[in-house]
């Protein structure tokens, strides 16, 4: 298939994406977009040795899950997902790896600081547009956290698909993240968990592997399954692959992809993934508009 | 009882859609196995001897180390094939098999297999197909582990 | 209704528009180049010279006339004033985990473009589609663009470096303008003059005028005409099928061989009337209590411009080269309607090392094309 699928698609979805610039209680649009709103720091949770979450005060800020905010920590800013209940009016939460000197300044805010919030930007998962389906939801390390809200919405929706899978990956025991959560999902009925971990040591009894040979315990009907991946850009190619092999349909495969993001709103730029501007087209794109491009070196 | 024996291996997904006469050739040198958890069903450079049918369970393969204890590399389920080194001389394990959970196995001589490969060379290839598309997969997962190693 | 201005009366729409609170931007000589910045008078344009361009050549030389608008365009471009290179957006104070964010005012300038070419009015109208059609808006932009007053001008001359034509964006001014003239040197230096706006009208008619006649029109359209021919002889892109010529050549060698050439310089993005790529600087205080924000040009040229945690993304001169030139012929159709390219030619001449889009995409249709018939037959 040529790249040229793309082709006449800039008018569409303009109107689309009404809904979702509204975050700010007012909303971002026709507002100065640049401009960070100062929220209150309700929580800093540790969650991993170097991964934490942060619960800012909603304020009456609305999201739709795969969402992300840009946080501003007085040095600097960078997007992080929204990892929260999209249900949850009271807080936001954020969950950040702290590796740079801007997330290593959100790491370290405590319970009654401010930061600025930014948000909220990009393209949703269309979970609500595949009620219905069969659900595979595949994550890979932190990619989870986009994902939460996807699953918090399911679950608190839960007549509304058929099975539901979540498959989730990450490197070692200490790695894992939403443990309490995980295990609270696993115990429930209507949902089947499946964690793997890359490495692991004689004491975790549960498997080890990449998150793609967790697939063949995916049993959906391929005709009405719908996945949502997210998880480093290799790793999703590989579950999406694995997800066709199964029969799913490209345009039923959504992934969230990442790229440098400075201002969020389509006009610095930087994350350009071809055509897609992946702040305001994306994060999440259905795996059929992309894959051409997944397989090119240094888009 | 060896007629359930050749039921459960035809059940396998490995052997499932091969011929009646390739799965009871094979069955005449099976046997049932249990392994509580926590005991290892082989150990690194021991004599690979065996194709293993996991019937029920899960193995882990795994490497002790001294500075790091046991790594494990890869856990194998239900429904999935354990060992292959007997494929290739010098027919030796390259890790440690245990179970993690109770696990039942079926046991297949290694030695018969190998001599039925070479006897029957459209069974061989059948085989080898097969054995083929697992070392496929562990590969490709290998691949990309390592590749995942550094992003995640 | 075309009307006659002449040269000795043109200076009076520097005075109207002065006189109407405009600050009044347009080509002057600095540093040896024609740049665009205040303009006090009439006197200030570059009043009998010309530039020489060629891929990496730019040369000022004198006419042998005295023409207000004998020369092509230069290393600047209209986007400096309207999308500025360097911009505060915000500031910040902290005070014990306290956040404070102030908002920058902007003071509002009204400003009149004075000699705004064809290819640069269609860069204009291709940022505002960029800055002020889509989801966001660019507020900065908004403010800056909301009062910008364009005295345009019909290319009569051109440079080796132009191609206009090809992009369907010259050498006669298209809509958009409030002024469009024609400078016409002889037999009587004049100025053929179009309104395109009420406040074009309002303007033209406290600068003296009259009527054009009919053959005034025509010797002055033909002036335009018959530059165009030169330009579509002299260079030319063909743009049929444009976008699925780059989209289907992600995976060309050619971007390693044009890797050998190009410096990533990013000199092409800064000259560029349409790049509006920029990137963000957080700057804050000895005592951490005062931080500012800071919007600044960027070219997808650096290495910064794609970092993220787990790696750069496009790291190679190639993977860049191809980047900025699948955006501006392709990629930018599928995102703002339009081509990013207006055929200005600047990317040509402030190109140290001469690469040339026009013959950059002319490799790809002959090379290209091999190619994309190797793997069909595959």
């Amino acid at each position: 298939m040529g790249m040229h699928a793309y082709g006449g698609r800039y008018d569409v979805g303009v109107n689309a994406v009404e809904d979702r610039v509204g975050g700010m209680g007012g909303g971002v649009h026709g507002a100065n977009p640049y401009l960070p709103r100062i929220c209150r720091v309700r929580r800093v949770k540790r969650e991993t040795y170097n991964t934490f979450t942060i619960d800012v005060e909603a304020d009456g800020f609305r999201f739709m899950p795969g969402q992300f905010n840009m946080l501003y920590a007085f040095v600097g800013e960078v997007p992080i997902s929204i990892s929260s209940d999209p249900d949850n009016h009271e807080f936001i939460s954020h969950t950040i790896r702290s590796v740079g000197h801007v997330t290593r300044a959100l790491c370290s805010l405590r319970a009654g600081d401010s930061v600025g919030v930014r948000g909220p930007f990009g393209n949703p998962w269309p979970i609500k547009e595949h009620e219905g389906s069969d659900i595979v939801v595949v994550a890979g390390g932190l990619g989870l956290a986009p994902l939460r809200p996807l699953m918090y919405h399911v679950l608190a929706n839960r007549a509304r698909y058929g099975r539901v899978f979540l498959l989730y990956g990450t490197k070692t025991q200490r790695d894992i993240l939403y443990r309490s959560e995980l295990a609270r999902w696993r115990a429930r009925f209507d949902i089947d968990v499946h964690v793997t971990l890359s490495r692991a040591d004689g004491r975790w009894h549960g498997n080890v592997g990449v998150v793609t040979s967790l697939i063949p315990r995916v049993h959906v009907d391929p005709m009405y399954a719908s996945a949502f991946i997210c998880g480093p850009e290799v790793m999703m190619r590989f579950v999406a692959r694995e997800l066709l092999n199964l029969g799913l349909d490209a345009n039923r495969i959504f992934l969230s992809m990442e790229r440098n993001m400075k201002c969020a709103v389509g006009l610095c730029g930087h994350c350009q993934f071809g055509p897609e501007f992946v702040c305001k087209d994306g994060p999440v794109l259905a795996y059929s508009r992309i894959a051409s491009l997944l397989n090119v070196a240094e888009v | 009882m060896s007629v359930s024996l050749e039921e459960s291996i035809r059940r396998h997904s490995f052997f499932r859609d091969m011929g009646v006469g390739d799965v009871s050739s094979i069955a005449v040198h099976a046997k049932h196995l249990t392994f509580d958890a926590d005991r290892f069903i082989f150990r690194e450079g021991e004599d690979a001897d065996a194709l293993y049918l996991i019937t029920h369970g899960r193995v882990s393969l795994e490497l002790s180390t001294a500075h790091r204890g046991r790594i494990i590399i890869q856990t194998i389920e239900e429904d999935d094939v354990l060992g292959i080194s007997w494929l290739s001389p010098p027919y030796k394990w390259h890790f440690d098999a245990r179970a993690l959970t109770l696990t039942r196995l079926i046991m297949i001589d290694a030695a018969q297999i190998r001599k039925r490969c070479e006897e029957d060379n459209a069974f061989g290839y059948r085989m080898m197909s097969r054995l083929v598309g697992i070392i496929m997969r562990r590969l490709q997962a290998v691949r990309l582990q390592l590749l995942e190693m550094e992003e995640m | 209704m075309p009307f006659i201005v002449e040269r000795s009366d043109f200076g009076q729409f520097f005075t109207v528009l002065k006189g109407m609170g405009y600050e009044i931007i347009g080509p002057r000589v600095r540093d040896s180049a024609i740049v665009y910045d205040r303009l006090g008078s009439v006197d200030d344009l570059p009043i009998g010279i010309t530039d020489h361009q060629d891929k990496g050549v730019y040369r000022l030389r004198r006419r042998d006339d005295q023409a207000l608008f004998g020369y092509t365009v230069g290393p600047h471009s209209w986007k400096m004033y309207l999308f500025p290179p360097r911009m505060r957006l915000f500031s910040a104070e902290r005070r014990a985990g306290n956040l404070e964010v102030v908002e920058e005012r902007h003071e509002p300038r009204r400003l009149a473009f004075i000699g705004v070419r064809a290819c640069e009015l269609h860069a204009i109208q291709i940022q505002d589609r960029v800055f002020l059609h889509d989801i966001f808006k660019d507020p900065v932009y908004e403010m800056l663009r909301k009062d910008v007053f364009i005295l345009a001008v019909s290319c009569t001359v051109s440079s080796s470096t132009c191609f206009c034509t090809s992009m369907g964006t010259g050498p006669r001014v298209g809509p958009g303008y409030d002024i469009a003239v024609i400078e016409v040197l002889k037999p009587v230096h004049h100025f053929l003059v179009e309104v395109g706006s009420s406040l074009g009208g309002e303007v033209l008619s406290n600068v003296r005028h009259r009527e054009a006649t009919r053959e005034e029109v025509e010797s002055a359209t033909q002036l335009v005409e018959s530059n165009a021919r030169l330009i579509g002889m002299r260079r030319s892109m063909d743009t049929s099928n444009i976008k699925e010529l780059l989209y289907s050549n992600y995976g060309s060698k050619h971007w390693d061989e044009v890797a050998e050439r190009c410096l990533a310089c990013a000199n092409c993005t800064m000259v560029c009337p349409t790049c509006f790529c920029s990137t963000v600087e957080d700057v804050v205080d000895l005592k951490g209590e005062h931080a500012e924000r800071w919007r600044l040009w960027d070219s997808c040229f650096s290495n910064e411009f794609t970092y993220m945690h787990s790696g750069t993304v496009r790291r190679s001169t190639g993977a860049k080269y191809r980047h900025w030139i699948t955006h501006k012929l392709a990629s930018w159709i599928d995102q703002f309607g339009t081509s990013g390219c207006v055929g200005c030619g600047r990317c040509i001449t402030w190109c140290p090392v001469g690469i040339d889009i026009t013959e950059e995409v002319k490799a790809l249709q002959r090379d290209g094309g091999v190619v994309v018939e190797e793997e069909a037959v595959r």
